[in-house]
């Protein structure tokens, strides 16, 4: 009498009832290169704490567009992020502007005729021991219209984290 | 399974891989084609995040800007540029003039001593076009010559080997004759501005 094709099989189905799960183990056990967190969402208004650091909340205030040189039709503005520092071993990246429903993306500028406040530093230190602000200036077009993201990317200890501010319509 | 469907599904998955392999242009070694974009002169050309209007092409026996000068043979191409969706990066740092066997890349010259007089390496951005130029400092003998000028995103860096900087991205490409443009005494490279969209 001929073996059924599950007995015949019988060997071939034991590997893979132990090298599935295997496999899965070591996808999440594995590191393939450097460690790029998931993105941290942070709804509007709201703050959020990496290693004992807060950001936020993050605003977008619009620049007038003559004063600063920019071109016609444009919509510069200043990205500002509270920041209250904590222990060293944090850094900032550049943040930058998303608008999701059209994929598009903007850098800081600093060509404009704008300038942060000299008190505050232009980039992440746990040197002032108060909150400070970093603020950068980012030329938007006149039909960016929102929601837009802030996104800062964060060096911690543990890799590299994207922070995502919504800042609304 | 019986042997005789089991060595058909064999030939039939072997002349399927064949298949896949004959029509498959070069194997791998066309994996990582540039994206060509032709380009008139005076007409928007857009690639994945690259996007220009070649305005002119002049050829100087000598460019200026501010107080500087440069005499020799100039190929001076005045356009806008602009990044389609994201601003990181889009640096327009990739500019040959492919001339038969060889490759010429924009002059880092006038951007060395003005930042403002060159769009080489220049960061574009999203929703705005800026005008200015290139300039490519050439042999003598180049000047009879037709060939392509080449632009992509990139870093300058690139003009070291010319080979990688165009791989898997969008390049913008205009037919170039060099005999029939016109050939000035002098230019004065325009300054990098915002331009009129």
């Amino acid at each position: 009498m001929r073996r059924s094709w599950w007995r015949r099989n019988a060997a071939a189905l034991c590997a893979l009832v132990v090298l599935i799960p295997a496999s899965v183990v070591a996808l999440d056990i594995l590191e393939f290169g450097a460690v790029r967190n998931a993105t941290r969402a942070v709804a509007a208004g709201e703050t959020t704490r990496i290693d004992g650091w807060e950001f936020g909340p993050v605003t977008v205030a619009p620049l007038d567009a003559d004063a600063v040189g920019a071109p016609a039709g444009s919509s510069p503005v200043v990205v500002t992020i509270p920041v209250a520092a904590g222990p060293q071993g944090v850094s900032c990246l550049l943040p930058s502007v998303h608008e999701p429903t059209t994929g598009r993306e903007w850098r800081t500028i600093t060509t404009l005729e704008w300038q942060p406040d000299p008190e505050d530093p232009t980039f992440c230190t746990s040197e002032p021991t108060v909150p400070y602000d970093l603020s950068y200036a980012v030329l938007l077009p006149g039909d960016a219209g929102g929601p837009l993201v802030v996104e800062l990317p964060l060096g911690t200890p543990d890799g590299l984290i994207d922070v995502s501010f919504d800042i609304g319509g | 399974m019986r042997p005789a469907l089991t060595w058909a599904t064999a030939v039939v998955l072997l002349v399927a891989a064949w298949l896949v392999a004959a029509v498959t242009p070069d194997g791998e070694q066309r994996m990582a084609d540039p994206f060509r974009v032709s380009a008139e002169i005076g007409t928007p050309a857009e690639g994945r995040n690259v996007g220009v209007t070649i305005r002119n092409l002049t050829l100087a026996d000598r460019v200026t800007t501010g107080g500087w000068f440069a005499e020799g043979t100039w190929l001076v191409v005045e356009l806008d540029a602009w990044a389609v969706h994201t601003e990181l990066p889009a640096s327009l740092g990739v500019a040959y003039l492919v001339l038969g066997d060889r490759t010429f890349a924009a002059s880092e010259r006038p951007g060395g001593y003005d930042t403002d007089a060159s769009l080489y390496g220049t960061g574009l951005r999203v929703g705005f076009r800026q005008s200015g130029s290139l300039a490519f400092e050439l042999p003598e003998d180049a000047a009879t010559e037709s060939g392509t000028l080449q632009l992509a995103l990139g870093l300058t860096s690139s003009a070291i080997d010319p080979e990688p900087s165009l791989q898997g991205d969008s390049v913008i490409e205009l037919p170039v004759d060099l005999a029939t443009l016109p050939h000035v005494a002098e230019r004065a490279l325009p300054p990098t501005e915002w331009a009129a969209r």
